[in-house]
């Protein structure tokens, strides 16, 4: 009984592990305030602990397709009126989200990313050229963070978070039009 | 896109690239440790048992007595949830109030008393009071971790929490775990057992509490929904170190 607990912790641990940044940024997007982002994210997996044995087999991508679409769910509902967020969440106990999208939510994924297949492999590397604190900050901006939201994430203030998002802005620019230049400049900072 | 893009084309493009891609979204945060991934897959795990409960939580008879103030807030305010801790002799949640069970079962009937450093004693008063079942004999009792990390006792002999799934107790509390009881204990006595204050007093309270309590690393906050409250109380958890301030009723 021990090891089936354990291999449990385990499989939700790698779970959260993997998706938990993801699906609290899904949810910080729609909830402003952090007290409920926290209370849906703990919602959110444990929707996913209760299916854990069919999720867990699944690839990475059909994980984080599900847990965002289960996080957007949940959120959207929360949003409209509190009261309804648990009567959400009994509906997606007792009918969960397919793992699979539909076939229109596919095929409107795929005409994205075909069109923007290659500006897509170039923003990426560039971002990933990035130091962490200047990919965390645009990622941040992106999902809709304001400037005071930014600062008490990072634990900076509202300048000092200006200023980040400027110079990280800048160093993306650069390790997009010359990533050579940006790696090189990136090396010889101390 | 080029590189005769402005820089702000290009910031907004980034913006609109990164929200269409889930993929890219977990750098908005750092990585967690492994002792938060610890605390969140017991928060987890907790949130996940108290629904598979849920259902049958009516049918079960469950009295309680005591003022267990800051317990019942937590409960009701239902953002500050409870975690687990299934691998340690020693309560995560000491400040929860303990549950004294009336048979060696998990889902039997308890009454739930005020926290304290003595459960066996206190659970056998309860018994001797003739409140945990028909006889006034005190069986041997023997205080076990639940899985949402507060203090039970059962009647039963030390083996009593392996046998249910639990843990045993420590003997003793750490003296962490005692200055927490120390400070819910106050929370209590001077805050949510007294008359009522807006949210802006309370936490002024509550900070002043926990400064002179010694306690490091507590973070105490207004919840979203509460800053206007003209009647506010506190809850009090001890897993991530918060106390949150929570309009009334």
């Amino acid at each position: 009984m021990t090891d089936l607990r354990d291999d449990r912790e385990d499989r939700l641990r790698n779970l959260i592990r993997v998706h938990g940044r993801t699906v609290r940024a899904c949810l910080a997007r729609l909830e402003r305030d952090p007290a409920s982002v926290d209370d849906l994210w703990v919602d959110v997996f444990a929707l996913a602990s209760e299916r854990l044995d069919e999720l867990a087999p699944l690839p990475d991508s059909t994980q984080r397709s599900w847990l965002v679409r289960t996080a957007s769910n949940l959120t959207a509902n929360h949003a409209r009126k509190n009261n309804t967020r648990r009567k959400t969440l009994e509906t997606l106990r007792r009918d969960p989200l397919p793992f699979v999208p539909s076939a229109e939510e596919d095929a409107e994924l795929r005409l994205a990313d075909a069109e923007s297949e290659l500006r897509s492999d170039a923003l990426r590397a560039a971002l990933d050229m990035l130091e962490p604190a200047a990919r965390q900050v645009l990622v941040l901006h992106a999902i809709g963070y304001d400037g005071p939201r930014i600062a008490a994430e990072m634990s900076i203030s509202q300048a000092a978070a200006r200023k980040r998002l400027m110079r990280a802005r800048f160093a993306l620019r650069q390790a997009y039009v010359d990533p050579v230049v940006h790696e090189n400049a990136t090396r010889a900072q101390p | 896109m080029s590189d005769d893009q402005t820089p702000n084309e290009l910031a907004d493009l980034v913006d609109v690239w990164i929200r269409d891609r889930p993929d890219a979204w977990a750098a908005a945060f750092p990585e967690p440790t492994e002792a938060e991934l610890d605390a969140d897959v017991d928060r987890v795990v907790v949130r996940a048992r108290s629904l598979a409960d849920a259902l049958n939580a009516r049918r079960r008879r469950r009295r309680s007595i005591g003022a267990v103030v800051v317990g019942t807030i937590v409960i009701v305010g239902g953002s500050v949830g409870v975690a687990a801790l299934i691998r340690s002799g020693q309560p995560i949640q000491p400040a929860q109030g303990i549950a004294c069970r009336a048979a060696e079962d998990p889902r039997s009937d308890a009454i739930v008393i005020p926290a304290n450093a003595d459960p066996i004693a206190a659970c056998a008063e309860q018994w001797a009071n003739g409140t945990l079942g028909p006889t006034s004999d005190v069986p041997p009792l023997t205080v076990c971790i639940a899985v949402t990390g507060v203090v039970e006792v059962y009647p039963g002999d030390s083996e009593v929490c392996g046998r249910i799934g639990l843990v045993n107790a420590d003997a003793e509390l750490t003296p962490d775990n005692l200055a927490v009881l120390a400070l819910n204990d106050r929370l209590v006595n001077e805050v949510n057992a007294a008359a009522c204050a807006a949210a802006v007093d309370v936490l002024a309270s509550a900070k002043r509490i926990v400064d002179e309590s010694g306690l490091d690393g507590w973070t105490i906050a207004i919840r979203g929904d509460s800053r206007d409250a003209d009647c506010a109380k506190v809850a009090l958890d001890q897993p991530t170190k918060t106390i949150t301030v929570i309009k009334f009723p």
